[in-house]
């Protein structure tokens, strides 16, 4: 079953930016990174999700629950961690944690909590206000986790984390995909999205410029080219799609995007020492969706 | 109950600093009341003002504890709980904006309409125990002074302030959707609340005609009028009712309708 889907979603703020029409899928026992810039739509999308934002356009829904009417249901099975802390700081974090789970009516699962705050290290009996940002931010997972949620929403959850506990909150995550959850994962972490994701969405001035898994994404555009030639080169700032361009005497080493075939047309008849065709990390992927010259969009 | 008791929660250091001196006024009040009313040096003092403001400030009050309880303190409890009831309405929904707690509250699965009217039904609670503790205070100290009071009296000129400050807590929180920032909700609500009473002061020491001092509400809840005349609280509590319920109203609607930045 689909877990969150989004169908020609939008939302478009006063100043003209927002999401001008987002479709996503993302399935049960599924983890699914968001990436963009900031300003790119991340937050709108998630907030448009949550029923925080009300959209223009299009339809969304969490498991079968459209999230504009009937958007109590969807806020009952997700769980989610806000972009921005957002707790009451004059109240300690068991307090918090245990109004959402009041709310949700589910106050037994406090003792879930303190299971969570043992793991993550953090003392739920202080006021929140004494807490560090990275303690904080533990408290906020342990809200967005500790009923157990259907579909978990994370909007930069290791943001302000020592490894440790961002190496915990991963382990977390992992647990909840096993038991079927599914995960909506927006990060700025490339290095995290690329770990613990089956499938990346990228969005970028309000659309998703690619989905796909994250092997796809590193195989399907963007590869690293490094080229050394023995006798004439040839100027590959020329070529379309060439970016990081680095040229240290013969050897060329850049990252191209898009098709392959304009490469080998004109290496063709060149007499060559060494050719190595890399796939690239996420973050050069990612960064070739914003510095390319749009070849790059699926 | 549970977001009304979250919101009581949120409340709880300055609902109880403001029953502290509420309770402590009324101590004072009351505890100075004895030797302020023996022998007839308060008639003598009242007696001293023109006519009209004697009638004003209850001079045909017969027993002379009501008199000096009703002028020196009864007539302030009304702007001073009304304040502490706007501060609180005001952050019903501007309290989580400006604290940035809107994205946790409204990610839980309660209904903006139960937010709206359960944490109202919060500063109504708050407002509730403010006036129990006023009146219990007079009755506990002028009993300890052995003084006769109109505890009933109290009681009624109390719930007319009451009644008061729910409409200017209703008040407060549509303020709150029409303003942009907590700050300016707040000072707006004072304002809604001192300056009626600063110019119902005047425009009652004025004798002013009476239908102007009901566009400032203070006339809902005269002590002086009550304390004679105490079958006007039902106008007073019919009136607060219907403007509390008709913010209360708005205020659902405008928060279901529209988008609420964190």
């Amino acid at each position: 079953m689909e877990a969150i889907v989004a169908e020609n979603l939008r939302k478009t703020y006063k100043n003209g930016r927002g999401i001008h029409g987002i479709d996503l899928s993302i399935d049960q026992g599924q983890i699914v990174g968001f990436l963009g810039p900031n300003g790119a739509g991340k937050s709108t999308t998630i907030r448009t999700i949550m029923g925080l934002l009300l959209p223009d356009g299009g339809h969304a829904s969490v498991l079968g629950h459209d999230v504009v009417k009937d958007s109590l249901s969807v806020r009952r099975v997700v769980g989610y961690v806000p972009g921005e802390f957002s707790m009451y700081s004059d109240l300690t974090g068991e307090e918090n944690v245990g109004f959402s789970l009041q709310v949700r009516g589910l106050p037994g699962k406090i003792g879930h909590a303190h299971e969570l705050a043992g793991r993550l290290g953090v003392d739920l009996t202080r006021r929140v206000k004494t807490l560090s940002h990275g303690q904080k931010q533990k408290v906020a997972v342990i809200a967005a986790l500790a009923h157990e949620p259907e579909v978990i929403i994370l909007d930069e959850p290791t943001i302000g984390l020592d490894p440790i506990a961002q190496e915990v909150v991963r382990a977390l995550v992992r647990e909840e995909v096993a038991r079927g959850r599914a995960v909506f994962l927006s990060s700025h972490v490339l290095s995290e999205v690329e770990e613990l994701c089956d499938h990346v969405a990228i969005i970028n001035n309000g659309l998703i410029v690619a989905s796909d898994t994250v092997a796809g994404l590193k195989k399907r555009r963007v590869k690293r080219i490094s080229v050394e030639f023995s006798g004439p080169s040839v100027d590959f700032s020329s070529l379309k799609g060439v970016t990081d361009l680095h040229i240290d005497g013969t050897r060329f080493r850049f990252t191209l995007t898009g098709s392959i075939d304009p490469l080998i047309s004109i290496l063709s008849g060149k007499t060559l020492v060494d050719l190595t065709v890399q796939d690239p990390s996420l973050e050069e992927v990612f960064m070739a969706f914003y510095t390319g010259d749009g070849d790059a969009k699926p | 109950m549970i977001v009304t008791r979250h919101y009581l929660r949120l409340q709880r250091l300055s609902l109880t600093i403001w029953a502290f001196v509420l309770a402590f006024l009324a101590a004072v009040t009351a505890g100075s009341a004895g030797a302020i009313t023996q022998g007839n040096a308060f008639q003598e003092l009242i007696g001293t003002l023109p006519i009209a403001l004697q009638r004003v400030v209850g001079a045909h009050i017969a027993n002379p504890v009501d008199a000096y309880i009703a002028i020196k303190f009864l007539s302030i409890v009304p702007p001073l709980c009304g304040t502490a009831g706007v501060l609180a309405a005001a952050g019903i929904v501007q309290r989580d904006r400006n604290k940035r707690t809107m994205d946790f509250l409204l990610s839980l699965p309660v209904a903006r309409r139960r937010v709206v009217r359960d944490r109202f039904t919060a500063v109504i609670i708050g407002l509730v125990l403010l006036y129990a503790a006023v009146w219990l205070t007079l009755v506990l100290v002028l009993g300890v002074s052995g003084l006769k009071g109109s505890y009933g009296r109290y009681a009624i000129i109390l719930l007319a302030g009451f009644a008061l400050n729910v409409a200017h807590a209703g008040l407060a929180l549509t303020l709150s959707f029409r303003l942009p920032t907590y700050d300016r909700t707040v000072r707006y609500s004072l304002g809604l609340v001192l300056i009626p009473f600063g110019l119902e002061v005047a425009l009652k020491s004025a004798g002013a005609v009476p239908g102007l001092r009901y566009l400032l509400l203070y006339r809902l809840a005269d002590p002086v009028e009550l304390m004679m005349d105490p079958r006007g609280i039902w106008q007073s509590v019919l009136i607060g009712a219907a403007i509390t319920f008709l913010a209360i109203r708005w205020s659902q609607e405008k928060f279901v309708g529209g988008d609420m930045e964190a």
